[in-house]
């Protein structure tokens, strides 16, 4: 019991919690059968998680607003499904989906990444709607899954495959933060020019955890076409999803691994229960949180995370890499 | 006039002023000196209200100005012309000397101050139509000094006065400086690398290193004390060394 | 080609469209260093209020501008006051990206509510002049551009005068090319700040009645004309006010043109290759020395 308590206490508090639930998530389905309704829900939790997780890579570690993640989505799911109706096996066609979203990552990557966050923001919008546009007149038709799939679909593999990704992106994130590139990246956001003045070439650093989170953002879009089974795929690159992943980093709190965990339980839970009555009330209403909890942050940057859990008092310092004051 | 104690000044967690204290009377030429970082900017942008000090007082004829927004400040009276020659460089030279008066009292005396800027420089009424970046040097020092002067302070704050100007263009300003100083009721504090030249202009002088006020006194006493000579005189290959921070 | 003169024509007609839905949005970046990316939305706000003057109270859309352009005025001062204010000590690149992401929230409230309250469906305001064109040399223009190109020219224009004559638009000029040195002169930002934010939004509200009487309605324009409008931002060059009209002007002849050459649902790859080679040659903007 003492050995477990000294592991809890060099987590810290909310590692601890994160890691039960982590386990919670693995273990109790394969106990208790959840319904098709609450499996569907945790499943869209989870590709939230994951795109907010890689977001916020980009937003709340590297300091780049990153409007279009869409346009790494969508060109996710249309990557994994070419490639799997092509006749690759299942983990072949997700990584396609990742690879996919890097090669628009590449395009639109050097040119805006080498100037100043405006631009960034600008150019993944563009590309985000400019691959919508195209995808309205090119794929006009759903695209189906292989026959394969059919077969061998069952709601709970579907499950697993999300929470396996999401698993992999936190640790991947974590990774990073935890990396000589994460505090690289901390430097760049927290002030570009001194950055640049010690030796650091920012734009090659911005560029690397780009790729990153475009290929995590691919890999989520994958995810939720294996589970839908088939994809419109204009629809997947709406703004919605960019909406999605940058309130839930956001509110969760951006720079922090947790944070964007916490977001998206609290987006999906908006979503469910307001989604009921006006179904784009929930979006006004996550609109009004999302700007409140911005306009109470003086610096724009700061962990909004911590404020909510010095709100439910939780105090606890985590060791995840936190961003100054 | 100008009153400041234990003054402390924080940026971020580095502390770039530190227990300063200091005195400006009401017509007087104040140097304050030292090498480069040690403060004097902080302490003018300070004084200006652009940073906030931690601890201490700053009061200005009775006024406190710790909580004041920097245009406030202004309307009491204090104008800094600021390092790095800023000037609105997209901006003619007459619209430049325009926002110079903006607060009340200096927009009302508009015309008859914007005449008596010209006398004092006139190479900017020669200029009043070109764009403020196409000017010199020393032309954009002169115009903004002029600005500054539009708002009709009672302090005048410069900084760094010298930087990137030639020798002597640097002599000829601050004779003007002094001129101005005499003919009006002009408290002037200059904050200057080239420590010889401002002590020889002022009255009194201050020298900051590390955020402390080291030294003080009469300027013409602080020219002569050993230490100061040999701090700043001693190294330099020439009085004018090319401690500039931005070529012109 | 006997079409290019035709061509041409809705191609000034467009540039001048995107130049007047540009000018709020580069108004208050270049002043402020926000970058609102809800000004489509605005601007869509702006759209329904014409449109809705004229189907419950009759008012003619032209005649509504200054009405319209007023409640802009006073919502772009609240916004100020409430929410972008509270980004003014920040540093210059936290800045940008907090009011992208503030604006972000912006689109999420303005856009859906819109949808709630109007619904997704088209809506087409018509007027007695609305469907008239006009013929001029074998060219056809219908009379709602001219009445546009018309009005930006006002717009233009007032701007001109206010900015270079008046006390208050120089110093707004002066403050957004030296916030710092126009405020030790005695220049209060914070009203500055205001201002410029209200007359940003009133810009925004004109383009949206210019939009009305063009183009139909409804809640998505928001968002796919402030891609638009930050492309023109970076073609003119970020900060810059006036040259936007020029840099619109050409935006829409090249789509113009390509729209010939790969055809007309392609045009936002046309914005966006336009983009990405400014960026790659010449970040600053085309009108940058």
């Amino acid at each position: 019991m003492n050995k477990l308590k000294q592991a809890a206490s060099s987590i810290g508090l909310t590692g601890t919690i994160v890691i039960v639930f982590a386990l919670a998530l693995i273990v109790v389905p394969l106990v208790v059968d959840l319904g098709n309704y609450i499996l569907t829900i945790l499943i869209s939790l989870l590709v939230f998680v994951t795109l907010s997780e890689s977001w916020n890579l980009m937003g709340g570690y590297a300091g780049q607003v990153n409007l279009g993640l869409a346009a790494y989505f969508g060109t996710g799911a249309l990557c994994y499904m070419l490639v799997y109706r092509a006749g690759a096996p299942l983990p072949v066609a997700m990584v396609a989906g990742g690879l996919g979203a890097t090669v628009v990552a590449c395009i639109i990557g050097p040119p805006t990444l080498r100037l100043r966050g405006a631009y960034f923001g600008i150019g993944t919008m563009a590309v985000a709607e400019v691959l919508r546009l195209i995808s309205t007149t090119t794929f006009t038709q759903t695209i189906y899954s292989p026959a394969s799939y059919w077969i061998t679909f069952t709601l709970t593999k579907s499950y697993y495959i999300a929470l396996a990704v999401a698993i992999g992106t936190i640790v991947v994130a974590y990774l990073v933060v935890h990396s000589r590139l994460g505090l690289v990246l901390q430097a760049i956001r927290d002030d570009e020019d001194a950055a640049n003045a010690s030796g650091i070439n920012p734009a090659r650093y911005k560029m690397i955890v780009f790729i990153i989170s475009s290929f995590l953002a691919g890999v989520a879009g994958g995810v939720l076409s294996y589970h839908r089974g088939n994809i419109n795929v204009p629809g997947q690159f709406t703004m919605d999803w960019t909406i999605g992943a940058i309130v839930a980093a956001t509110i969760g709190g951006w720079g922090t691994l947790t944070g964007p965990v916490l977001g998206s339980m609290i987006f999906v839970l908006l979503r469910e229960i307001l989604g009921r009555t006006v179904p784009t009330g929930y979006l006004i209403v996550t609109g009004v949180v999302f700007v409140l909890v911005i306009t109470f942050l003086p610096d724009g940057l700061t962990s909004s995370g911590a404020m909510i859990r010095s709100a439910l008092g939780w105090g606890g310092r985590s060791s995840e890499a936190t961003l100054p004051e | 006039m100008l009153d400041l104690k234990e003054i402390d000044v924080y940026h971020g967690d580095l502390q770039a002023l530190s227990k300063v204290s200091l005195t400006i009377k009401d017509k007087e030429i104040v140097a304050i000196v030292g090498s480069n970082g040690a403060g004097k900017s902080t302490l003018l942008r300070t004084i200006c209200g652009l940073h906030r000090p931690a601890t201490g007082s700053l009061s200005f004829d009775g006024v406190s100005l710790i909580e004041q927004p920097v245009h406030e400040i202004v309307n009491l009276g204090i104008c800094m012309v600021p390092e790095e020659r800023r000037v609105f460089r997209e901006m003619s030279v007459l619209e430049n000397l325009e926002m110079g008066s903006v607060i009340r009292r200096a927009r009302q005396a508009r015309d008859s101050t914007l005449d008596w800027v010209y006398e004092v420089f006139p190479i900017l009424k020669t200029r009043q139509g070109q764009k403020a970046g196409t000017l010199s040097g020393g032309e954009q020092q002169m115009l903004l000094i002029a600005r500054a002067l539009m708002s009709q302070p009672k302090l005048l704050l410069i900084d760094e006065l010298s930087l990137g100007l030639a020798p002597l263009l640097v002599q000829n300003l601050f004779k003007t400086m002094r001129q101005l100083y005499e003919s009006t009721e002009l408290a002037i504090v200059l904050v200057e690398q080239n420590v010889r030249a401002a002590l020889e202009l002022a009255d009194r002088g201050y020298v900051i290193e590390g955020g402390r006020i080291v030294a003080g006194g009469d300027a013409k006493e602080l020219l002569g004390r050993e230490d100061i000579k040999d701090a700043y005189f001693g190294v330099a290959p020439e009085p004018w060394a090319t401690r500039t921070k931005k070529a012109d | 080609m006997a079409q290019l003169p035709q061509i041409l024509a809705y191609g000034i007609i467009l540039g001048v469209f995107y130049g007047l839905v540009t000018i709020g949005l580069s108004l208050l970046f270049g002043v402020m260093k926000y970058l609102n990316i809800a000004h489509g939305s605005f601007m869509m706000l702006g759209a329904y209020a014409s449109y809705w003057l004229f189907m419950l109270w009759d008012i003619d859309p032209i005649l509504s501008i200054p009405l319209v352009m007023a409640l802009m005025f006073l919502v772009g001062c609240l916004l100020y006051k409430l929410l972008f204010s509270r980004l003014s000590k920040v540093s210059e690149d936290v800045r940008i990206n907090s009011s992208m992401i503030m604006a972000f929230g912006l689109i999420l409230i303005l856009d859906n509510s819109a949808i709630a309250l109007w619904t997704t469906n088209i809506k087409i305001l018509n007027t007695s002049y609305t469907s008239t064109m006009l013929e001029f040399m074998g060219i056809r223009i219908p009379l709602t551009g001219l009445i546009v190109i018309g009005l930006t020219s006002l717009a233009i224009l007032a701007l001109h005068l206010f900015l270079g004559r008046t006390y208050l638009g120089k110093s707004i000029r002066a403050t957004s090319q030296d916030w710092e040195a126009a405020s030790l002169l005695g220049t209060n930002i914070d009203r500055i700040y205001l201002v410029s934010c209200g007359i940003s939004l009133a810009l925004a509200g004109l383009a949206g009645a210019c939009f009305a009487l063009t183009y139909p309605i409804s809640p998505d324009i928001g968002l796919r004309w402030v891609l638009f409008a930050m492309v023109v931002l970076v073609l003119a060059g970020m900060g810059k006010i006036k040259e936007v009209f020029l840099a619109g002007l050409i935006m829409a002849m090249l789509e113009q043109l390509s729209s010939v050459v790969i055809g007309a649902e392609y045009r936002g790859i046309v914005s966006l290759a336009v983009f990405i080679l400014i960026l790659i040659f010449k970040p600053q903007g085309l009108f940058e020395k």
